[in-house]
């Protein structure tokens, strides 16, 4: 029974990952840190080992399935998020990835994550944004939990979580 | 001065007071604005507020009005483009997403994404006049040159319908790839993009027979030249354009440009392309000739504009 449910559940989630509303959403934040950027790439472009600097992550299971690349995370809070890695740019320290499926109240969730050269050697930048629409794709009313401002929410704190604990660990020796 | 001389100097006066700079509406889903903007001074003439969450953009130059849909209030603005100003809004109800003019003017075309319909805006009365069922999802919309067909792309299904502007009877409607988005006609062919697919379909709008080109990530908007000899795409998810040669069918090229570009149009006159950035909240300028980067202007936030955007007089 209770695979039936997660089956459901699952099912309801993957549909409102690619059908969506109109309106898409953004959230990009950059976070200076201490470290030479290509410390700081090499830790970002592990595409499994996301929970090392996430703390919202509790585990990541990496897996190849096809010509995919895909993580599947298990988040703190109890759910699980299947990631895609969609590209990885040496040249510009860019790697791109989008949510396949999951338990964050999100729909055709893309991003990047970017490293820049700082002001001096030992010193970078990380931009990370976000372009997403939220799960509910139908006419106002919105139901709760379903609308713009938590879609926004649960990215913001992804990104206000991951970008502090990124920069930690980039700067321990 | 002989007077075949001053007959060519009268008639480049007269062209020169007849053709402006071009100017591009740019509609700002995050501001809720359109920023009015002068291409070649580089800067905003103007910001003026608009409903929530524009998107859509249509321009008529015979009734001197610019049409904006407005996601997120269920609403058209008319822009006077004499004045700058708004001068009514029209309630639609539903989503207004795709918008583009009939061929002769007489009417706007505008697409209610979540209820799967139409609606048909008269532009000399500006109220709807008409509604009508299509397919699932409609976005992206535009008429041919001549005045025969209404090109409608249906996200979720997958197709594109033919109507007949005339009458608005459905003539066909085909298969295409996976999520058609912006839509653009050149001569004999319909460009679509096929955003989840990462794909151009070309559909000869004759026989109908369509064909499939690689292009980058996401693909939202496409334009081409009045020759149909190169065609360009906006990649959302690369921050470039394709180029794609046309007569061997292929992506020739990449330009860089903002992030997030959307909506694309073109102006053959003026040499120039244009992309809107939602992203990086600009406008990218590109050297129509030379395929090359030009400029970047800043505009208001999250800058889309679905559909065509330039004036050009």
């Amino acid at each position: 029974m209770k695979k039936i449910i997660i089956s459901i559940f699952l099912l309801f989630v993957s549909i409102n990952v690619f059908a969506h509303g109109p309106s898409p959403q953004k959230v990009e934040k950059t976070i200076k840190i201490n470290a030479s950027p290509d410390k700081v790439w090499a830790i970002i472009k592990d595409f499994g080992s996301f929970q090392k600097w996430q703390p919202l992550v509790t585990d990541s299971k990496l897996e190849k399935k096809g010509e995919d690349t895909l993580r599947t995370l298990t988040l703190k809070s109890g759910g699980k998020v299947v990631e895609r890695l969609k590209g990885i740019d040496e040249e510009a320290m860019k790697l791109k990835y989008e949510i396949l499926e999951g338990s964050v109240p999100v729909a055709d969730y893309n991003s990047f994550i970017v490293v820049a050269k700082g002001p001096s050697p030992n010193e970078s930048s990380v931009t990370w944004v976000g372009r997403f629409y939220r799960v509910y794709k139908l006419n106002p009313p919105i139901p709760a939990g379903q609308d713009d401002e938590t879609a926004l929410k649960a990215v913001n704190e992804m990104y206000d979580a991951g970008l502090p604990a990124l920069k930690k660990l980039a700067e321990t020796k | 001065m002989n007077f075949k001389n001053l007959i060519l100097l009268a008639l480049s006066l007269l062209l020169f007071a007849c053709s402006s700079a071009p100017i591009a509406y740019i509609t700002n889903q995050g501001s809720d604005t359109v920023s009015i903007v002068n291409i070649k001074e580089r800067k905003i003439i103007q910001e003026i507020s608009v409903g929530k969450g524009p998107v859509g953009i249509a321009i008529s130059l015979k009734q001197s009005y610019a049409f904006i849909t407005n996601t997120d209030d269920a609403s058209v603005n008319v822009l006077d483009l004499q004045h700058n100003r708004i001068i009514k809004t029209i309630l639609t109800g539903g989503t207004p997403v795709g918008i583009t003019k009939s061929t002769n003017e007489d009417f706007i075309y505008v697409s209610d994404w979540f209820n799967s319909e139409i609606f048909i805006i008269e532009t000399k009365s500006l109220t709807v006049v008409k509604k009508m069922a299509v397919g699932k999802s409609p976005s992206g919309m535009i008429c041919d040159t001549e005045g025969k067909y209404l090109f409608i792309s249906n996200r979720d299904e997958n197709t594109v319908e033919i109507y007949r502007q005339s009458d608005l009877a459905l003539v066909k409607k085909i298969k295409v790839g996976n999520h058609p988005y912006g839509l653009f006609v050149s001569k004999n062919l319909l460009f679509v993009v096929n955003v989840l697919d990462d794909s151009l379909s070309l559909v000869n709008i004759q026989s109908f027979a369509s064909e499939t080109i690689k292009v980058g990530d996401h693909p939202y908007g496409v334009v081409s030249d009045i020759k149909n000899q190169f065609a360009f795409v906006t990649n959302t998810q690369d921050d470039n354009i394709s180029v794609i040669d046309l007569k061997i069918k292929k992506e020739i090229k990449k330009i860089k440009v903002g992030g997030n570009p959307e909506g694309i149009d073109i102006d053959e006159r003026d040499n120039l392309l244009i992309t809107s950035n939602w992203r990086s909240d600009s406008i990218s300028i590109i050297d129509l000739a030379k395929q090359e980067y030009l400029y970047e202007i800043k505009t208001g936030k999250q800058s889309r504009s679905f559909g065509q955007f330039i004036k050009i007089d």
